[in-house]
């Protein structure tokens, strides 16, 4: 993005290009018109000579010749006709309220589009250096600097710097701003930035605009969130556009891995590759297993050119209709051998200005069947669908059974229930509920309903994958009025039909009917639900198949009971011990992508957990937006450091007093008569003897 | 007077020996004579004492006798006294060289009263006095057109007239070297005694080189520098506002606007000039004096010069 060197605003341009046009054409007749001067003799030009430079012809008129003095009138003029034009321009100056400077740190910000192969991010961060020197930089007309604070955001937003007048601390801060591989959203950053403004309404309080808050916005504009947002009075955002608009870039959009079916050994592994540049791209890929390289593709693969105009920051879409459509190529890599647990990791063999993206991976657990538990009086068609799911045990337990087996119920993968039959104090596990169970808190059942119909469903979710439920009839379901917490999946007219629900250690899918109190058994939906749910279940902390996670999330292992610690290695080599709370071990939200690697040992010795943490979606739109729009309010980007626009007409006047001072001196300096160094006055008739001048 | 730039008055010159001096003048300064600093030898016994000892009848000194020294002047009673010989020593009397040079260049024929004409009368005072006193009175015009002229050896009262027709001859004009005509002037003047350059020691070729010539060398060297009152203020007398200066010697322009500033600089370097001649005149002996020409001829001798030690 090019911008101006230097662009001045002006507010009265006719006025200073009138004067000029009037002044300068007369100062220009008044030194071609001929001074008239008397004439004398005198015995000696001696003394004035050397103070006459002007010899003019005998002519009204006279050849305009290169003078200084003329010179300096002439800008005199211009800055006087300067100053009248009101030029204003963005000098850097503070103009004094509060200012947030927002730094971008989503993965984006980690291209190096830019120059000296820096990231966009280490560009904004010395900007914003910059900007917070030119604040606190004073001058002349400077307002004193206002009170600045720092907030980074990508996933999460995060106060740096709280509002503060010391220049170091918000330099500091600007530097302890790190890279995250992240989606970019803004929403929280500003909610931050309002809940620590407390002038937001200055026109209400009788303030200038100016005393607000500007927010100055270090970023590429690839904000998810930024058509929620809306710019309140007494806020002015500034956009400093970080990164190219002609920025393409290739990167691995999402990866998945699974086992074969037959073969539980052996890995396919599938990628997707997004490619948001103007031009096809070639690109080998290869397949690394903990590290190894195991596979490459057997010749280049062809991502397609993005198509579509440029895509608008903020989600609002062009006039014409058209929408930006990047790029896409599937890959599926031949299944490769792994009986283990391992990290699958695909990457690029190309370089481009994002490494985020070139490289993606996921962790494959080992190949385990699930052990599972039948709880209480399940009915025949539930009981029939899990027996027929591949498990290295399914145990049918009455409910005193399973009361009694107390925290042990923890070693079951998936627990099938009726919900009568679980007790009040439901142990750590995850729980597939047929009716309502009472041990689970925030459910609230309250009567029930009858002659219920799907009304909606969430059908993007796990549990609902290839279900189809508009045919399900409801005959009687207990009504429930469900925590906010607990997720509902399946809608009938007006209560939950299917809820999640995730307290503590207990995970539980729950199903507000006995399924014999519908027809849902007899269709083909009900049992791809349950393989649905007890996979889902059994995948819940503890993989299954396959587990790709996203910055901003945390990681959770849930570990033996006793182990008080658990060993964490991030992608960076570093080491972190991570206590263990009520059985798991928690840590995030997790910034970087990378390999995330958990050890702990129990009394079946040394376990591990991996986790495959990839680039945030999105995030390989690289080219910077030049316009933001922040709901219904457009912002044009400005290249580099502030744009706080001061007066430039006060230097103008100072610098015309200085030329007129000099021009002051230069006109009575050409009537100056070289003085001897021991100059001195004719002294009056008999000082010191010699001179008799009389004056 | 207060408009002398706007219009000149016409130089008044002197046409009559009377008009250089007047009787009254004369009869005040037939008492005084020129003084020199030393005591010079001349070639023929004047009234001058001289740094020479012996036959005079001002006693001097006593030395011892030594062979080959003329009886004459043996002091008899000492030797009856002391039985030794002793010779008295008598200072000798000798006459004086008056040299008066004249600038005539055409930049003193200038100002109000005209400072050629005022060089003219104070020359014929100092000449007047010489001559009364029997010294030897040499004019020079220099500066003029026709060269270096050249007055010289007039002794006696008698020559008073030949001396004076011979000043309200010389004619203004021209803008000879300074330097040459005091280098011949240097060359041809004789004997030792008193030299005195009336001028305005405004040559724009510096001054320096043709006072070298003449300073020293038996003569004590007089600077009178003689100064319009327009020049030393320009300003009293007309001169504000925006002039063409023309240079009466050589015709050269400036064009000036002449404001308060300009006016006082010009003074503070007119000083600088005058400032600058005193320091070479006293740094080899030479007696410097400014006169301004509204001062009269006649304060200026009996006055000043008697004052300064030019005239007793």
């Amino acid at each position: 993005m090019t911008a101006p060197l230097v662009a001045i605003a002006w507010l009265t341009p006719l006025t200073g290009i009138v004067v000029a046009s009037v002044l300068v054409p007369l100062l220009l007749a008044l030194y071609f018109l001929k001074l008239r001067r008397r004439a004398a003799s005198v015995p000696t030009t001696l003394l004035w000579k050397r103070s006459v430079e002007d010899m003019r012809a005998n002519t009204p008129f006279q050849r305009l010749r290169p003078s200084l003095l003329l010179l300096l009138q002439l800008l005199l003029l211009g800055f006087v006709a300067f100053a009248l034009m009101q030029p204003r321009m963005d000098l850097g100056l503070s103009g004094g309220g509060r200012t947030v400077i927002m730094l971008d740190t989503s993965a984006s910000m980690g291209a190096t589009d830019l120059a000296d192969g820096k990231t966009r991010l280490d560009v904004a961060k010395e900007q914003a250096a910059e900007r917070v020197e030119a604040l606190f930089a004073g001058g002349l007309f400077a307002a004193p600097p206002g009170e600045t604070m720092v907030i980074a955001f990508g996933d999460a937003a995060r106060i740096v710097q709280p509002f503060t007048r010391s220049r170091g601390d918000l330099l500091r801060a600007i530097e302890r701003v790190g890279q995250t591989d992240g989606a970019s959203r803004i929403g929280e950053a500003l909610a931050l930035a309002r809940a620590f403004s407390t002038v937001t309404n200055p026109e209400e309080r009788g303030m200038q605009p100016e005393e607000g808050v500007t927010l100055e916005l270090w970023s590429d504009g690839r904000i998810f969130d930024l058509a929620d947002q809306t710019v309140r009075p007494g806020e002015s955002v500034v956009y400093h556009v970080t990164g190219r608009a002609d920025a393409a870039n290739l990167g691995i959009e999402g990866i998945a891995a699974e086992r074969s079916a037959s073969d539980p050994g052996l890995i396919q592994v599938f990628v997707s590759l997004r490619n948001d540049g103007r031009e096809e791209v070639e690109t080998d890929l290869e397949l690394l297993l903990d590290g190894e390289r195991r596979s490459v593709t057997p010749r280049p693969v062809r991502v397609p050119a993005a198509s579509g105009p440029e895509p608008v920051a903020g989600g609002v879409p062009s006039a014409d209709g058209a929408i930006y459509k990047a790029g896409y190529e599937r890959v599926t890599f031949p299944p490769v051998i792994q009986p283990r647990a391992g990290v699958m990791e695909v990457r690029l063999v190309r370089k481009d200005s994002l490494r985020a993206d070139d490289a993606s991976a996921v962790a494959v657990a080992a190949p385990r069947r699930l052990r599972m538990a039948l709880v209480g009086a399940v009915d025949e068609f539930t009981r029939t669908t899990v027996a027929l799911m591949p498990a290295e045990r399914i145990e049918s337990l009455s409910a005193d059974d399973f009361a009694k087996l107390g925290a042990k119920a923890g070693d079951f993968d998936v627990v099938v229930a009726a919900a009568g039959a679980l007790p009040k104090d439901l142990p750590p596990g995850r729980y597939l509920v047929l009716g309502v169970p009472a041990g689970i808190e925030g459910l609230n059942a309250y009567g029930t309903k009858t002659g219920l119909a799907v009304r909606s469903q969430k059908s993007a979710h796990p549990l609902l994958r290839a279900v189809n439920l508009d045919d399900l009839h409801v005959r009687t379901a207990t009504a429930m009025a469900p925590a906010s917490d607990v997720e509902s999946i399946v809608d009938g007219p007006d209560v939950p039909l299917v809820v999640v629900a995730r307290r503590g250690p207990v995970t539980a899918v729950v199903t507000a009917f006995d399924p014999l109190q519908s027809d849902w058994p007899y269709q083909r939906g009900f049992v791809t639900f349950v393989a649905n749910a007890v996979e889902w279940l059994g995948a819940v902390d503890q993989a299954a198949v396959q587990e790709e996670h996203r910055p901003g999330e945390t990681l959770s292992v849930r570990v033996s009971a006793g182990v008080k610690e658990v060993e964490l290695t991030l992608p960076d080599g570093t080491r972190e011990q991570v206590p263990v709370r009520e059985g798991s071990a928690t840590w995030g939200p997790v910034a970087r992508a990378g390999t995330y690697l958990f050890r702990w040992s129990d009394d079946r010795g040394e376990q591990r957990r991996q986790f495959a943490v990839n680039v945030a979606m999105g995030e390989g739109l690289l080219s910077a937006a030049g316009e933001i729009s922040i709901g219904t309010q457009k912002v044009t980007g400005t290249a580099g450091g502030g744009i706080t626009l001061s007066d430039l007409w006060p230097y103008a006047l100072a610098a015309a007093l200085v030329i007129l001072s000099f021009e002051w001196w230069v006109y009575h300096r050409r009537h100056w008569i070289r003085r001897d160094a021991s100059a001195q006055r004719v002294r009056p008739l008999g000082a010191g003897g010699a001179p008799i001048i009389r004056s | 007077m207060s408009e002398f730039f706007d219009r000149p008055a016409r130089a008044t010159r002197p046409e009559r020996v009377d008009d250089l001096i007047g009787n009254e003048l004369m009869a005040r300064i037939g008492q005084l004579d020129v003084v020199s600093r030393k005591i010079f030898s001349g070639k023929i016994q004047g009234e001058r004492r001289s740094k020479r000892r012996g036959q005079s009848v001002e006693f001097a000194d006593f030395r011892p006798y030594v062979h080959g020294d003329d009886l004459r002047f043996i002091d008899w009673n000492i030797f009856g006294r002391l039985d030794r010989l002793f010779l008295k020593i008598f200072l000798e009397e000798e006459d004086l060289s008056l040299l008066v040079a004249i600038d005539t260049s055409a930049s003193m024929d200038w100002g109000d009263p005209n400072k050629l004409a005022y060089a003219q009368r104070l020359a014929m005072a100092l000449g007047y006095v010489g001559l009364v006193n029997h010294n030897r009175v040499t004019m020079a015009a220099f500066g003029g057109e026709g060269g270096l002229r050249i007055l010289k050896n007039l002794r006696g009262r008698r020559r008073t007239s030949e001396m004076g027709h011979w000043l309200l001859d010389l004619q203004p004009g021209g803008a000879n070297s300074f330097e040459e005509s005091m280098k011949s002037l240097a060359v041809s003047r004789q004997g030792r005694g008193v030299m005195l350059v009336i001028s305005d020691f405004l040559f724009k070729e510096g001054y320096e080189k043709g006072l070298r010539y003449v300073a020293g060398r038996g003569y004590d060297l007089w600077c009178l520098q003689t100064l319009a009152p327009q020049e030393i203020d320009p300003a009293a007398h007309g001169l504000a506002g925006d002039w063409r200066l023309t240079d009466a010697e050589d015709r050269d322009e400036a064009e000036v606007t002449a404001s308060a500033g300009l006016i006082d600089q010009y003074r503070a370097n007119l000083g600088a000039w005058c400032a600058g001649l005193r320091d070479f005149a006293v740094r080899r002996s030479i007696m410097h004096l400014v006169v301004d020409t509204s001062t009269d001829v006649d304060v200026l001798i009996l006055e000043y010069l008697r004052r300064r030690g030019l005239l007793r």
